[in-house]
C-alpha cells in the first residue's frame, strides 16, 4: 500500500496510506486524483498523481461533477457505504425521522470520511425529495453561492441542526451543536451535487468550512 | 408510423402556438365590441383599449415568467403545482378545465347564433341543435387533429379572421364621418366604460401555456425555454395592433352615444355596405375558430393531468394518437352545459348566457390569471434561485398589477348582475 507524505494546510506534516486498487481505478479516468483526507478537525483534498506524488493540498472540500472522492484506508468502499446508508435510510427515512436515522448511522459508521460521504449521499436525497415537484416541471437552478446557501442548504439544515447565523455578506452559515459535523458538511456537498445536476451550466461553487468541536462554519465560494 | 414521425406530429411549431393564442383572444366579440367602445368614448376608445392592453401586458409578463420557470404543459396546473404543491396544481387544473368547458359551450352557442344570423333565422330549436352539433363537430375535429396540425389549423384560421377584420376595418375607414371623431360628449365615465368593456376582449391567450412542453424545440425562432414566453408577448403585440385598427374604424362610423339600441352589424352594414349576413358569417367563423382551439385545449389539459396521474390514467390512453376518452368527456360535459344554456334561453332571456359566461370567465380568472401573478411574485421572493430564462423587469410593480387586474375583473364579473 503506497504512502503519501505532505504538509497539511494547517502546517502539520502528515503521512497517509493510499488504498491502491480504488486509486488506480480513478487514475484510469484522471491524471490527478483528488483524495479526501480527514485531519484532526478538518478535511483536506490532496491531489495525487500517478507516481503517488502530491501535486497540491486544499483545505477546501471540492469534488467536481465528474470526479469522485477517494477515502484513505476505508473500511468500506463507496459502493458498500452507499448500500449501508441506503439500508439505514429504508429503516428510517431521513426526510421524516432525521435524528433516528442519524443515531443509527453514527453507531454503524465511524470514520469521518465515511460520514462525510454518507452525508453527501443523504444531502442529495433530501434536496431531490424537497425539490422533486418542481424538478418534474422542468425547473432549473441558478449557480449562485448566496442563493444556494440561503434558499437550499439553509432551509434543509433548519430542520436538522441549530443554525445560529446566516451571514449574507460572507455567504457563511454557522452550525452549532451538531452531533456529526462531518455528516453535516457532507449534506451541504450533497445538496450542491444535486443542484449541479439541475443547473443550466456547470457548477463553479466550492464548499469551505472550518470545524471547531461541534460547530461548523460553512461557506460557499465561487471558484 | 415511425417514432420520429409520431414525435413530430406531437409537437407544435412556434407559428402554431402563436395561432392558438391569437385565435383564442380574437373571437366573435371583436365584430361588435369596438362599436360599443366607440359609443362610450369615441376616438378615445383607442386609448381605452391601449390602457386595457397595458394592464394585460402585466398579466402576459406573469404568464411568460411562469412558463419559463416551469416549461411543462398544463399552464396553471404546472405553475401552481410547482410553486405550492401538486394538490393545489391539480385543483386549479380541474377548475381551469371546467371554466373552459363553459366557455366552449358559450362559443358554440355564439357560432350557432351567428350562423342563424346568416340565414336571418330566429329558430330556437335550430339554435339548440346547431350549438350541440358544433360542440360535437369541433370536439371531434380538435380531438383527431395532431398537435402539429392543430397549431397549423389555428394559425390559418386566425389569419383568415384577421384578413376579414382588416377588410371590414378598411371599409369602415373609407366611410368615416369626421363628425364622429368629435370629443364634445366625451366624459370620464364614458371613457371608463370603454376601458372596462375592452378588458374582456383580451382574455384567453394563456391557453398557449397548456401546450408549452409540446412546442417544437428544434424550430428556428427561439431557443430554450423562452419560446412560449415570447409567443405570449408577440401575440399580445399583434392583438393590440389589430384592436387599434378596428377601433379606429369603429370610432369613425359611430360617435359618442350614437349607437343607441342599434345592432352593431346593422350599423356596420349601413355605413360600409357590407351585408349583415356576411358580417354574421365572419363572426360565426371567428367564434368557431375559438371554439375549436378551446376544445382542443380542454382535451389536451386532460392528457397533461393524466400524464402526471393527477386524474385517472384512462385520460392518457390513446389509440393511433387519438385520446378517445378525453374527446368523449369534453364533448359530453360541454354539450350538457350548452344544452342547459340554450334550452333555458327562451325563459331567461339573455340572463342564462350572461350567467354561464360569467361562470366560465370567473373560473378561468381564479384558476389561471390570479395564480399567475401570485406565483410569479411569490417565487421572486421565495425562490430567487430558480432560473428564469424569461425575466420580467420591475416585478414588484408588474406582478401586483396583474393580481390587481384579476381582482378587478372578478369584481366586474360579479358586479354586472347588480
Amino acid at each position: 500500500m503506497p504512502t503519501i507524505t505532505f504538509k497539511c494546510t494547517c502546517g502539520e506534516k502528515i503521512s497517509y496510506d493510499i488504498e491502491s486498487k480504488s486509486f488506480e481505478e480513478e487514475l484510469d479516468k484522471l491524471s490527478v486524483v483528488p483524495t479526501l483526507i480527514s485531519h484532526k478537525d478538518h478535511f483536506i483534498t490532496v491531489y495525487v498523481d500517478k507516481n503517488y506524488a502530491v501535486r497540491s493540498v486544499e483545505r477546501i472540500v471540492l469534488v467536481k461533477d465528474d470526479e469522485s472522492s477517494l477515502i484513505v484506508n476505508p473500511s468500506l468502499n463507496e459502493d458498500q457505504l452507499h448500500k449501508k446508508v441506503e439500508a439505514i435510510k429504508e429503516r428510517r427515512d431521513p426526510s421524516k425521522e432525521f435524528f433516528s436515522f442519524l443515531s443509527i448511522l453514527i453507531t454503524e459508521i465511524k470514520e469521518p470520511e465515511s460520514l462525510f460521504l454518507a452525508g453527501r449521499y443523504i444531502g442529495t436525497y433530501l434536496w431531490n425529495k424537497k425539490r422533486e415537484p418542481i424538478i418534474k416541471l422542468g425547473a432549473t437552478f441558478k449557480v449562485d453561492p448566496l442563493l444556494v446557501l440561503k434558499n437550499e442548504i439553509g432551509p434543509i439544515y433548519k430542520n436538522l441542526v441549530k443554525i445560529e447565523n446566516i451571514d449574507s455578506e460572507e455567504k457563511t452559515i454557522v452550525i452549532r451543536e451538531s452531533i456529526s459535523p462531518q455528516f453535516m458538511v457532507g449534506i451541504a456537498q450533497g445538496i450542491l451535487d444535486a443542484i449541479s445536476n439541475h443547473a443550466d451550466r456547470n457548477i463553479n461553487i466550492v464548499l469551505e468550512y472550518v470545524m471547531s468541536g461541534s460547530t461548523v462554519f460553512l461557506s460557499l465560494q465561487e471558484s | 408510423m415511425s417514432k420520429e414521425n409520431s414525435k413530430k406530429k406531437n409537437t407544435i411549431t412556434f407559428l402554431g402556438i402563436i395561432g392558438i393564442g391569437l385565435t383564442t383572444v380574437i373571437g366573435s366579440g371583436i365584430w361588435r365590441d369596438p362599436l360599443q367602445w366607440a359609443n362610450s368614448a369615441g376616438i378615445m376608445s383607442i386609448l381605452a383599449v391601449i390602457l386595457s392592453w397595458l394592464l394585460f401586458l402585466a398579466v402576459g409578463l406573469a404568464y411568460a415568467e411562469c412558463v419559463s420557470m416551469f416549461p411543462k404543459s398544463g399552464g396553471p396546473y404546472s405553475y401552481v403545482g410547482g410553486a405550492f404543491n401538486k394538490k393545489w396544481g391539480k385543483a386549479v387544473g380541474i377548475v381551469y378545465f371546467i371554466g373552459y368547458l363553459f366557455i366552449s359551450a358559450l362559443l358554440a352557442f355564439l357560432t350557432a347564433n351567428f350562423t342563424l344570423g346568416i340565414f336571418q333565422s330566429n329558430s330556437q330549436l335550430l339554435l339548440i341543435l346547431l350549438t350541440l352539433i358544433y360542440l360535437f363537430v369541433f370536439g371531434i375535429f380538435a380531438g383527431i387533429s395532431s398537435l402539429r396540425a392543430m397549431g397549423f389549423i389555428t394559425f390559418g384560421w386566425v389569419v383568415l379572421k384577421i384578413v376579414f377584420l382588416v377588410i371590414v376595418s378598411i371599409m369602415m375607414l373609407l366611410n368615416i364621418n369626421p363628425a364622429n371623431y368629435s370629443l364634445h360628449e366625451l366624459n370620464f365615465s364614458g371613457f371608463r366604460e370603454a376601458q372596462q368593456l375592452s378588458l374582456w376582449s383580451l382574455l384567453g391567450f394563456e391557453v398557449m401555456l397548456i401546450f408549452a412542453e409540446e412546442v417544437d424545440k428544434e424550430d428556428k425562432y427561439f431557443k430554450g425555454n423562452v419560446k412560449v414566453s415570447y409567443g405570449v408577448l408577440i401575440s399580445l403585440g399583434l392583438i393590440i395592433g389589430i384592436y387599434v385598427l378596428v377601433s379606429l374604424g369603429a370610432s369613425g362610423i359611430v360617435g359618442i352615444n350614437n349607437l343607441g339600441n342599434a345592432n352593431a352589424f346593422e350599423a356596420i352594414a349601413l355605413t360600409t355596405g357590407i351585408p349583415s349576413q356576411i358580417l354574421s358569417f365572419f363572426a360565426a367563423f371567428s367564434a368557431a375558430g375559438t371554439c375549436y382551439a378551446v376544445l382542443a385545449t380542454c382535451i389536451h389539459q386532460l392528457r397533461v393531468m393524466a400524464r402526471d396521474e393527477s386524474i385517472p390514467t384512462i385520460f392518457k390512453k390513446a389509440r393511433n394518437g387519438i385520446y378517445t376518452n378525453n374527446i368523449i368527456i369534453t364533448i359530453s360535459l360541454s354539450s350538457i352545459i350548452g344544452l342547459i344554456m340554450t334550452v333555458l334561453l327562451p325563459v331567461s332571456g339573455g340572463f342564462i348566457v350572461s350567467i354561464f359566461s360569467s361562470i366560465g370567465i370567473g373560473l378561468v380568472l381564479i384558476s389561471a390569471m390570479l395564480p399567475a401573478g401570485i406565483v410569479a411574485l411569490y417565487l421572486r421572493i421565495k425562490m430567487p434561485i430558480l432560473e428564469r430564462p424569461f425575466k420580467t423587469n420591475i416585478p414588484y410593480f408588474v406582478f401586483p398589477l396583474a393580481i390587481f387586474l384579476t381582482g378587478f375583473l372578478l369584481f366586474l364579473n360579479i358586479a354586472q348582475f347588480f
